[in-house]
């Protein structure tokens, strides 16, 4: 419990020295947040050169508009706050990645197992991964990426959802058992 | 961890560790995009505020240009209602000083010059305090 409260603590001491506009803290924040970030975003998306476009441009967001984050209660830290960010730049980059290639991809839509279309290529076990994921339900795919590839607890995934932790442990189960399928199934 | 949150095993277990692969020269790419962007932003900042104070200086200059034109029209309006009510009240003083002096007549003990001089005096105390001249 102690540990937790110096998390939430050192985590609002970083927050509040952002935003009183302290380049060092901007970057500490950075340096503290950036590899949950990226992994979850990668096993979302599967490219590296997507994961740190979306990456740079979720930093920017979050470091630019963190002047107007409150610490409502420690329910809602700043990691729900900022992966609610990166949740939005990805669900953006399938938007916009099927917009781009829906008009001429109707053919690979019907190829397609399931008839689903999938805007990433598979080359490697990352993407295979993001591919597997992206056949899971939202809650599930959610759990299994904050939890597993961003590597939060039980507890932080849950507040980032907002759902409760039994909840969460659930998705995660039948989410795990998912994509160990769906991951052993493809060649 | 329970065994609920296992990473799974083989391939798949194999792609979650592959995630931190590189992820050490991605942060540093990153992190020069992000100083990049937010830099960007501080200029787009800069360059709001800029217009915002341009749009304000206008505003006060172009106020400053009107404003003595804008007051000098309201006054030119303003005051010629005034001086009009100044005439009917000493015309109406001398209109009633002049029928009491009538109706007073001969039979009054009231001297006629004494007369004159108040209602010079009662004209002249009236037009000093409405700044008629």
């Amino acid at each position: 419990m102690a540990i937790v409260i110096d998390v939430l603590s050192d985590e609002r001491a970083l927050v509040l020295a952002c935003q009183a506009g302290q380049d060092a803290a901007l970057a500490s924040f950075y340096g503290r947040f950036f590899a949950p970030v990226y992994r979850y975003i990668l096993a979302s998306v599967g490219r590296r050169e997507d994961a740190e476009d979306l990456a740079a441009e979720v930093f920017v967001k979050a470091l630019r508009g963190i002047g107007g984050f409150r610490f409502q209660d420690e329910s809602k830290p700043v990691t729900a706050w900022l992966f609610r960010i990166a949740r939005n730049e990805v669900a953006d980059h399938y938007r916009r990645a099927r917009r781009r290639i829906a008009p001429i991809s109707l053919d690979a839509q019907q190829s397609e197992p399931g008839g689903r279309y999938d805007p990433l290529e598979t080359t490697d076990s990352v993407m295979d991964l993001a591919r597997a994921l992206r056949t899971l339900p939202g809650a599930q795919r959610d759990a299994i990426v904050l939890r597993l590839a961003a590597g939060l607890s039980t507890r932080q995934t849950a507040e980032a959802m907002g759902k409760p932790e039994g909840t969460v442990r659930s998705l995660l189960h039948h989410g795990i058992k998912a994509v160990r399928a769906a991951m052993e199934q493809s060649p | 961890m329970t065994t609920n949150e296992q990473p799974p095993r083989s391939r798949a277990a194999e792609a979650f560790r592959a995630l931190n692969a590189g992820s050490e020269l991605a942060k540093h790419r990153v992190w020069r995009r992000v100083e990049q962007g937010l830099a960007e932003e501080r200029r787009r900042a800069r360059r709001r505020l800029g217009w915002a104070s341009g749009i304000v200086a206008g505003v006060a200059v172009a106020a400053a240009i009107t404003m003595p034109a804008i007051l000098g029209a309201a006054r030119t309006w303003y005051e010629p209602s005034q001086q009009e009510e100044q005439r009917v009240a000493v015309s109406a003083v001398l209109e009633m000083l002049g029928q009491q002096y009538g109706a007073a007549g001969s039979a009054s003990n009231v001297d006629s010059d004494q007369m004159d001089q108040f209602a010079q005096y009662l004209v002249t105390s009236t037009e000093a305090k409405t700044g008629a001249n």
